[in-house]
């Protein structure tokens, strides 16, 4: 085989594994359309952070309420709450039936993260977890990457 | 900076290179870190994410990843590539290339962030691309002219050299070795700057938001610029002394 023609062959074999991997992705559900529609949060869990190693229980507890009030800084508790994302990129919370709050939602990263935009100019970062057609997971996000501080999980209501 | 090729560079032509290029990529790392959630530097941390997403079943994420990872890979390949079959007489020209195609992908990207960013998932992904195929040009054409001695977004494998070396020097052969200290020089110069780019970077990017990518390609261009007046105005300036010796020569 000559080596202009293993070349040719490299190339095309690169090329392909490209254009196959934009044609798979033509196939497989996108995050942006798994997250449309509405979505009835079924478990709210706020999950204890892994602490340092300590004999001393006065600093133990010290450090969990230093650790927990830093994390939890910026979170926003949202329980019992239906979320209903539109393809406007509107997210409206209703809570027994009424409709608490118009927010805007975008997908950032690979789309693992989840940014809430309050009317107010509050954001919220949630890492996406889990997605699928009937199940969604959240995990709060700050700038810690604290393991599952909080965790909320979702399934989706079928109109 | 650019016009030496291989073993014609000083640790004076690399400090300069490492040093410049190393900061505009800890600046473009932690703005995209902070405009989209992804590192656009940090290839290390993109394959374990591949491998997570693999052992999870997330294909779409999959998919994305590994053309993220392929469009850094695509860069520095460019990169060499122009810098191998380009003309050695015309060094500074081929060597710009790679940066000047760097400097409009930034351009793009804080264009299109300023003016027309919607905040879609498929835009922040396409954007991504785009800054990791810079970064990969970047990378490719510093370690291509400095015959590897530079590579600016490779930090892991710079923290383990400088490790290596750092120790290296307590033993007293390799203390007296010049080349070992320049080395460290070099490397600590370019995590130094690295750090120094990303700590502005982190520090103005949440006010100046999509505009920090025009300060950054403003550092390229003073890379593009210096190594030009460097070139040119220095060739210009040899050939009119070398013109003016030969004319008294022959007047004498």
């Amino acid at each position: 085989m000559s080596v202009k023609f293993s070349h040719i062959l490299i190339f095309v074999f690169v090329i392909g594994l490209v254009m196959s991997a934009f044609a798979f992705l033509g196939s497989v559900a996108h995050p942006e359309v798994l997250l449309k529609g509405t979505w009835k949060e079924i478990s709210w869990t706020y999950d204890r952070v892994d602490l340092p190693q300590s004999t001393d229980s006065t600093v133990d507890g010290f450090l969990e309420e230093q650790i927990k009030s830093e994390i939890t800084k910026d979170l926003i508790i949202h329980k019992s709450e239906t979320w209903t994302f539109d393809e406007r990129a509107n997210l409206f919370l209703t809570k027994e039936g009424n409709q608490n709050e118009t927010l805007n939602w975008r997908l950032k990263g690979r789309g693992h993260i989840l940014k809430l935009l309050h009317s107010d100019g509050v954001h919220e970062f949630y890492q996406i977890k889990e997605l699928t057609d009937d199940k969604m997971v959240l995990h709060f996000e700050n700038d810690m990457h604290a393991r599952g501080i909080v965790r909320i999980e979702f399934e989706k209501l079928r109109d | 900076m650019l016009r030496k090729y291989s073993n014609t560079r000083s640790l004076s032509d690399n400090i300069k290179l490492g040093m410049l290029t190393a900061f505009t990529a800890g600046m473009v790392n932690v703005a995209s870190l902070i405009l989209f959630f992804s590192f656009t530097s940090n290839v290390t941390g993109h394959y374990a994410i591949l491998a997570e997403e693999i052992a999870k079943g997330k294909w779409f994420q999959v998919v994305i990843v590994f053309l993220w990872i392929f469009l850094f890979f695509a860069g520095s390949f460019f990169s060499n590539y122009i810098i191998i079959h380009g003309s050695k007489k015309k060094a500074y020209l081929t060597h710009s290339i790679p940066l000047i195609l760097e400097i409009v992908c930034l351009m793009i990207v804080g264009v299109y962030g300023q003016f027309f960013y919607k905040e879609t998932l498929m835009e922040t992904e396409i954007l991504v691309a785009l800054l990791l195929f810079s970064m990969g040009l970047q990378n490719g054409l510093t370690a291509s002219i400095s015959n590897f001695v530079v590579k600016t977004t490779h930090l892991t494998g710079l923290t383990t050299d400088l490790a290596v070396h750092l120790s290296m020097i307590t033993m007293k052969k390799y203390r007296e070795k010049q080349e070992i200290r320049d080395k460290i020089k070099l490397m600590v110069s370019i995590a130094g700057s690295y750090l120094t780019g990303g700590i502005i970077a982190g520090s103005i990017t949440y006010l100046f938001q999509f505009t920090v990518f025009y300060y950054i390609s403003i550092a390229m261009l003073f890379i593009l610029l210096y190594d030009f007046s460097k070139t040119y105005v220095d060739i210009s300036l040899y050939r009119r002394r070398k013109t003016k010796h030969q004319q008294s020569e022959m007047e004498a």
